[in-house]
């Protein structure tokens, strides 16, 4: 081989690991999304009615640890980022009718922070969650501040991201009640409820 | 984009027909929900909208031919768009207002 030759390889195999070393990982793409589950959220107290002026306690957990719902197969998505989610407030007016009722709330700070959600300023609450402990941990105290039947959802992580990997996480009520009657009887008119209002959305009445 | 489906398959829906049903087009965090996934569909369905999406939704029963032939080499814009649909479809006032609430519901 030839020293010219042998100087043409090494440049291009220069090349080749420069380039795979700097290659860019864009956070937002519209590639494939995988689905994981292992998100929750728990309500305290379960009670169908609370008064003006109590609080409801809403904690989220989200595990770094999670599921792959296509493989099966258990994911790290530790040191994630976009790990943001909503928190909605709506009050059921009757039959497919609602209204945002952010309004009827005092929201109160626990674990990681929250903004008024500039798309859905009547309904909605953007949360970001702090990672502890092996989990991603959110927490909110809401108060109620005017009468009314109230539905609050939980929505799923829609965007989170690890290096190259884009992810939606689910996040489901693990409350042992979810008082879906308010919701069953008023918005959906006795009929069947929505696959994610069932396990998304908390009911309950203020008097 | 999906080839799969959202993470909670409505039953009876395709995985397809439950992720434009279940479309949220306001969440935060989420890149792509300035694209009106689920609006056609929206059009055209006659179920009840999922609460959690807070989509205004009480527009039912048009076609795919009708969205079709709403374009135009002239139409630049999703409000450009709802604007000749509505004229297109000769929809009454209430009709109109319907189709306001559902495209302000994604945005526009």
């Amino acid at each position: 081989m030839d020293i010219k030759k042998l100087k043409l390889i090494i440049i291009l195999s220069s090349c080749i690991i420069f380039q795979n070393c700097n290659k860019h990982c864009s956070t937002i793409t519209a590639q494939k999304a995988t689905f994981l589950s292992g998100g929750y959220t728990l309500y305290n107290p379960l009670k169908d009615s609370i008064q003006t002026g109590d609080t409801l306690f809403i904690g989220i957990t989200v595990p770094e640890k999670l599921t792959d719902n296509i493989t099966n197969t258990q994911v790290d998505f530790s040191n994630a980022s976009n790990m943001i989610s909503d928190v909605s407030f709506s009050c059921l007016k009757g039959l497919q009718s609602q209204a945002g009722a952010l309004d009827s709330f005092t929201l109160v700070k626990g674990v990681g922070s929250f903004s008024v959600n500039s798309r859905l300023p009547n309904y909605s609450v953007g949360i970001t969650f702090i990672e502890q402990n092996g989990n991603y941990s959110y927490a909110l105290g809401c108060i109620p501040q005017k009468k009314g039947i109230y539905v609050i959802d939980v929505s799923d992580i829609p965007y989170a991201t690890k290096k190259c990997d884009n992810a939606t996480i689910s996040i489901i009520s693990k409350s042992s009640d979810s008082h879906l009657h308010y919701l069953k009887d008023i918005y959906y008119g006795g009929g069947p409820i929505d696959a994610i209002d069932s396990t998304h959305s908390y009911c309950f009445k203020v008097y | 984009m999906r080839d799969y489906t959202n993470n909670h398959p409505i039953t009876g829906f395709s995985s397809h027909l439950s992720d434009l049903e279940n479309f949220v087009p306001n969440v935060s965090g989420a890149h792509f929900s300035w694209i009106p996934v689920g609006l056609y569909y929206d059009m055209m369905d006659n179920t009840i909208e999922p609460s959690n999406t807070h989509v205004n939704d009480q527009v039912s029963g048009y076609t795919n031919q009708q969205f079709f032939n709403a374009f135009s080499s002239s139409i630049t814009s999703v409000s450009a768009y709802k604007t000749n649909f509505i004229n297109q479809v000769g929809a009454n006032q209430t009709a109109t207002t319907n189709f306001n609430n559902l495209f302000t519901s994604y945005g526009y």
